[in-house]
This record gives C-alpha cells, sequence and structure tokens, in this order.
C-alpha cells in the first residue's frame, strides 16, 4: 500500500505538460470521466493491474476509458504509464490531477444532494454562498437522492456538512439510545 | 429497548434537538473509499487525518487510521470487511482510539472497544475515555517495584517472586500450563478484594477460541474472582485488527486503576497471537517485512505495550503532573499506584531463541518458563527453576520469605544437577544423597493442583519444613499427604498464633517451635 509521492510526480508532471500544450483543462474533464469509470467498473481496476495482460490490450482499453477519443496529451501519457510499468496507478494519478488542478485554478469541487430537485434560484444563491465563505469558483455536482427525505447535504473540497433530514434522525435515533441507557 | 423509551423523554430530546438545528452547520472531513480488502482499507480524502485517529462509516463500522500517505490513508477496519465497498465514505471523529472505561466494567466480558459480549447490557456508571496509545509514565514519576504480588503458587513466590508494577514473562509451549498461572494469579487476588485493598485484574484474551474465554470467565466466576476482573476479548474469528488492539484496551484499562491510584495485574493471553495479528495487518498494509515476515516496528509494538506497566510514585504532587494524562482523568490522579504485566508467549518445540520469544524476553523484568517434560512428569507448575527469573521481584518479596527460601532457588538447582550425576548409577556419598532427598521432596513441596493458590503464610509454613530437612525421615510419595494435613492443622489449630502473625511479618522462635511440633506430629501419624 506504501505508493508514496509516486501518483503526486506523475499528476505534476502531466499537468505542467498539460499546460504548457494549453490542454489543462481539457486533460481535466477526461480525468474526471476516467475516475468515474474506474470507480463504477471494478474490473477495467482489475485489468489494469493484471501482470498476465498484454501491453497491447491495457493500451487498447486505457485509450478507450472515456468512450471518447483521448487528448493528444493523455494519449502520450498513457504510453508513458505503460513504458514505466505504472498503468495500476492510474486512478490514483487522475485523482491527484483532479485536486492540482482544481488548487491551482481555485475550483471547489461541490457535491450537493437533495431529496428532489432544486429549482435555479436556489442553485444560483447556493452558489454565491459557497462561493462567498471558501473563495474561488464554484463547481457544481447535483444529486437526487430520495432516502435523505428532506433537506441538503454539501461536500466541499472533502468537508461535509450534513444537514439531511434523514442524518437529524439517525443522531436522533443514537441520543434518544444514549439517554435511555444511562 | 425501543418499550422502555417513554413519552416525555422522546419530547425533550426532540426539544433539545430543534433548539439546536441548524444553529450553526457542522463540517465533517470525509475520504472516499478507494480500495478494501482483508480488513484494509484505503481511503482517498481525509487530508488532515492522524495516526490512531477513529473513522467511521455511514453503516456504524470503524476503522483506525495506520498509514499516513501523501494522497491517501490506509486504514484497519474494526468490523467486517463485507460491510464496506468502494466509493463508501468515512468521516473522521477527531479522537484517536480509545476506550471508555470505569468501574462497573468489573465482572465484565468485553471486545476492545469496550462493547459488552456477555450479553448483561451496555457498561453503564461514570466512564472515562482512555486512549488506546498512550506514553508510558516517565522516570521521575516512577518508583522502584517493593510490594508484592503474591501468585498465591509457591513455586513462584519463593523463587521468581513478582512485585507489584513488574512485567513478568509467562512463556512455554503448548499445554503446559501459562494461562493457569495467569488465572491462579487472578484468583490469588480474591483475599485482597475481600480485605479492602484490591489488585483489579484484566484478562486479556487474544485470538483465542471463544469457548476457551467462556471457559475462562466461568472458572473465574466459579472462584469468585470475576467480581474484580475485566475481560477483554479478541477471539480468533474477530478482525486482525481487533486482536492487534486488544492488549492495548486492557492497557488502557489497567491505566485507569494506576493513575488513580489502584494497584491492577493485566495479562495477555497470548503476545504471540497479537504479532501474528499485526503481521498480518502490516503485510497487507504492504509495510516492508523484516526476519519472519514480521514488520521492522514489532519490537517497538510490544516494548511500548509493556513499558505501560508501572509503580507509579507516591508522592502525590509528582505524580499528578504524570506525562500524557487523558483529558477525562485530569485532576484524578492518585500516586501509589500500579500496573503489573503478565504477558504469556506460546513457544514452538520450546525454542525460546525465535524472535518475538527473544524480543518479549529482554523486553520483561524476568520470565518464568514452563517445560514440557516437568509438566509431563507432574511437576506442576511446571516451571524451569534454571531459567526461570525475576529481576526486580526480590526488592519486592516479604522478609520471611526471603529468609526461609532464600536459598530455595539455587539448592534446587544443585539437587538437579547432583541428581543427573547420580543417574550414572555410582555409589553415592551421604552428604550428596541427602541432598538429593531434601531436592525431590522440595520439588514434591512444590507441586500444587491447579486453581488452589496458596496462603503467602502457608507457603512459609510448608517451606520452612521443607527448607530445613524437617521431612527426612519421611517417605517422598508421603509429602503430598504431609502437606494437606500439616496446612489442615496450622489452619484448624494454628490460625492465631501461627498463620496470622507470619502473615503480619513475625518468624519467631516462637512459631518455629510451633511449626516443628506440627510437622513432627504428621510425621508421626504419617509414619504409622
Amino acid at each position: 500500500m506504501s505508493i508514496g509521492l509516486i501518483p503526486a510526480r506523475y499528476a505534476k508532471a502531466l499537468l505542467e505538460f498539460a499546460g504548457e500544450n494549453s490542454n489543462a483543462e481539457l486533460v481535466y474533464e477526461e480525468a474526471k470521466v476516467i475516475v468515474l469509470v474506474l470507480n463504477k467498473t471494478k474490473e477495467v481496476n482489475l485489468a489494469l493491474r493484471n501482470p498476465k495482460l498484454p501491453d497491447e490490450d491495457k493500451q487498447e482499453l486505457m485509450l478507450k476509458l472515456t468512450g471518447k477519443e483521448l487528448s493528444d496529451t493523455l494519449k502520450r501519457f498513457m504510453d508513458l504509464l505503460l513504458e514505466n510499468k505504472r498503468e495500476d496507478l492510474l486512478r490514483q494519478i487522475m485523482l491527484k490531477y483532479i485536486d492540482f488542478y482544481r488548487k491551482d485554478n481555485k475550483i471547489n469541487h461541490t457535491k450537493l444532494i437533495t431529496a428532489t430537485p432544486i429549482d435555479a434560484e436556489t442553485e444560483q444563491r447556493l452558489i454565491k454562498l459557497i462561493e462567498a465563505q471558501v473563495g474561488g469558483t464554484v463547481e457544481l455536482e447535483k444529486q437526487i437522492r430520495p432516502e435523505i427525505l428532506g433537506g441538503f447535504q454539501i461536500e466541499v473540497n472533502h468537508l461535509r456538512w450534513d444537514a439531511t433530514l434523514s442524518g437529524q434522525l439517525k443522531q436522533l435515533r443514537k441520543d434518544m439510545l444514549n439517554g435511555n441507557e444511562k | 429497548m425501543v418499550n422502555k423509551i417513554n413519552v416525555s423523554e422522546v419530547s425533550q430530546v426532540l426539544r433539545k434537538q430543534l433548539a439546536g438545528m441548524d444553529a450553526d452547520p457542522k463540517f465533517d472531513e470525509i475520504g472516499t473509499v478507494l480500495q478494501v480488502g482483508d480488513g484494509v482499507i484505503r481511503l482517498y480524502g481525509l487530508h488532515n487525518a492522524e495516526a490512531s485517529e477513529l473513522l467511521q462509516f455511514e453503516n456504524g463500522v470503524h476503522a483506525i487510521v495506520m498509514n499516513l500517505e501523501d494522497d491517501n490513508v490506509g486504514a484497519v477496519l474494526l468490523g467486517s470487511s463485507s460491510e464496506i465497498k468502494e466509493g463508501d465514505t468515512a468521516v473522521r471523529t477527531k479522537r484517536v482510539a480509545s476506550i471508555m472505561v470505569g468501574n462497573d466494567m468489573l465482572g465484565r466480558v468485553i471486545n476492545p472497544l469496550g462493547e459488552a459480549l456477555d450479553g448483561k447490557g451496555k457498561i453503564g456508571g461514570e466512564l472515562y475515555e482512555m486512549p488506546f496509545e498512550r506514553k508510558a509514565p516517565g522516570v521521575i514519576y516512577r518508583q522502584p517495584v517493593n510490594q508484592p504480588l503474591q501468585t498465591g503458587l509457591t513455586a513462584i513466590d519463593a523463587m521468581i517472586p513478582i512485585g507489584r508494577g513488574q512485567r513478568e514473562l509467562i512463556i512455554g509451549d503448548r499445554q503446559t500450563g501459562k494461562t493457569s498461572i495467569a488465572i491462579d494469579t487472578i484468583i490469588n487476588q480474591r483475599r485482597n478484594f475481600e480485605e479492602g485493598d484490591p489488585v483489579y485484574c484484566i484478562y486479556v484474551a487474544i485470538g483465542q477460541k471463544g469457548s476457551t474465554v467462556a471457559s475462562i470467565v466461568e472458572t473465574l466466576r466459579r472462584h469468585k474472582a470475576l467480581e474484580y476482573t475485566v475481560v477483554v476479548a479478541a477471539n480468533a474469528s474477530d478482525p486482525a485488527a481487533m486482536q492487534y488492539y486488544a492488549p492495548f484496551a486492557g492497557a488502557a484499562i489497567g491505566e485507569f486503576f494506576r493513575d488513580t491510584g489502584r494497584h491492577a495485574l493485566v495479562v495477555y493471553d497470548d503476545l504471540s497471537k497479537q504479532a501474528v495479528a499485526y503481521r498480518e495487518i502490516s503485510l497487507i498494509l504492504r509495510r516492508p517485512s523484516g526476519r519472519e515476515a514480521y514488520p521492522g516496528d514489532i519490537f517497538y509494538l510490544h516494548s511500548r505495550l509493556l513499558e505501560r506497566a508501572a509503580k507509579i510514585i507516591n508522592q502525590q504532587e509528582v505524580a499528578e503532573q504524570m506525562n500524557d494524562v487523558p483529558e477525562s482523568l485530569k485532576g484524578k490522579i492518585k500516586g501509589g499506584g500500579s500496573l503489573t504485566a503478565l504477558p504469556i508467549i506460546e513457544t514452538q518445540a520450546g525454542d525460546i531463541a525465535a524472535y518475538i520469544p527473544t524480543n518479549v524476553i529482554s523486553i520483561t523484568d524476568g520470565q518464568i518458563f514452563l517445560d514440557v517434560d516437568a509438566f509431563i512428569s507432574g511437576n506442576r507448575p511446571a516451571i524451569d527453576v534454571g531459567i526461570s527469573v525475576s529481576r526486580v521481584g526480590g526488592n519486592a518479596q516479604i522478609k520471611t520469605m526471603k529468609r526461609i527460601a532464600g536459598t530455595l532457588k539455587i539448592d534446587q538447582a544443585q539437587y538437579r544437577e547432583l541428581e543427573a550425576f547420580s543417574k550414572f548409577g555410582s555409589d553415592l556419598d551421604a552428604v550428596t544423597a541427602m541432598t538429593i532427598d531434601k531436592g525431590r521432596k522440595n520439588e514434591r513441596l512444590l507441586v500444587q493442583p491447579v486453581h488452589s493458590p496458596l496462603e503467602v503464610e502457608k507457603q512459609i509454613a510448608v517451606l520452612y519444613c521443607g527448607t530445613k530437612g524437617l521431612l527426612k525421615d519421611l517417605a517422598l510419595e508421603k509429602i503430598d499427604a504431609f502437606k494437606k494435613e500439616f496446612l489442615a492443622r496450622l489452619e484448624s489449630l494454628h490460625r492465631e498464633n501461627v498463620l496470622n502473625p507470619i502473615r503480619k511479618g513475625i518468624f519467631n522462635d516462637e512459631i518455629i517451635a510451633v511449626i516443628e511440633q506440627v510437622a513432627a506430629d504428621v510425621i508421626l501419624s504419617l509414619s504409622v
């Protein structure tokens, strides 16, 4: 598990190279899709880690990860990973790249979870509120999860504010059980 | 449980909740699971997580941070791996892994997280949060070991005395009576408990079968020893992380008693299994492995655990300044307490030169080595006197015992040597024959049935007969009967004028005369 600084070094190199070629943003968008795919499909992860799978097959797989043709920068980067036998660290490198890119461009990735869709006005108000609090721009990802019953949950830069009804009910249950057993 | 909740309570909690609702947003730091397997998870996020910090998943499962890396955090799960999936989120609890300890824990069987396993409900009473990992008391907060911890086993109390605050290793092969020595020691603390000066006991079972733990609990209960004992169990089926943390939980409970000016005894049964659990975790965390595939810090693991056993200084004003006092104990520190540790190590085919045994031998203040051959030949406890030693306990031994049994260890060693020579069949001179005869009889005198610890005054009286050669005219096979009868007579006829004074440290000519008389009477009655 000790992979140390490897993902950070590759991610930094990719960011600098993409910056020089002026397509850091494009790579950022691609990286987000790759992470999503790798998170959702365990098989792809396993395939990349499989030492028996030939490099050609891995290359083909890596180039098709986003479902579209990859940018030249990322294509070259995938080749480099295969050459250095670091393809198993693709997810970590992409995660690190996303982190670095967001930090450089002061982007605050925000995930908003609600029980029902919210209107555009509330969304704008919320974005302004968060921007005022943390500075920089907000990149909003919306998710509808009816099981939270009501309220909302916001995640900004690995911080979570749980203001959902289900969360409050859970807390209430905990308090009551603790209070009852004392 | 639901039936117990009453309406007023519900409304009260709801009102409190309403008042506090949305008052100020509470931000939790979260991490996403990247990888999960074999009880170890890797999380992305949690950039400010601390080592040994407790994490919580939405489904209530806990994990403890072990690896802090540049881009991820490695943690060990305290629940089943099957309950955690990739993509799940864990929240920082901002508190280091700890256990809630209180006086109500006595008599209970718990897991390393402090959750009851005995079906008697949650641990109640006032609880104090004690961290698993805590620095041992510094040099100035300690004092030398000077009070005895009676095990009730004559062989140990006479030849390998243990003091309060000492670390004495019990080492031996499987089925040699290691656990029995520890359990007997716990049972022997009953008298202290009854006299109002208890030595609280903590028995930590690591990687044992559930049935074994159940039978140990039953033994303790049957001997009324459970009242002052806490049993911490991380069974063989529990995750490796639980087995790894179990001794730390035991140490944390012991420290609660130690730092509040009381005496405690903790038994780690056994540390070889904990080392194996730690090796498992370390290998899955991909930490570099060393000898026998154990990680490089396996010595530190045991040394930092055992260093927490200590005798705290008697001066209250110094004790109050103790280092690393948990927040919950601040203002409650009392000097003069102690924590004695009896770690147990299982050897393979008597090999004490293996990695873990040598480590723990070098850390502890002595060891009690149990020998398979002695066990098979009926000399139980099967202590190998030659290589068993107590480095600090001598200072804690009560004076009378020191006077009576001072030369016993050397005498027995000499007897063994002579006995080995006598096997060659040559004629023996009278002195040698006498030494061998005395040695054999003393060996028989030291034999003690399991779970029947002997009070120290009785040990002294019996040993007096053995070391002074009062048994020279008695046949070897009658030693057991002599011991039984001799002790019964002393208990029924001479409790006031012999046993009680010995307990108080008096051992004068009058007492000696009575002992010699009773011994002579018993020998006479047995010779008929």
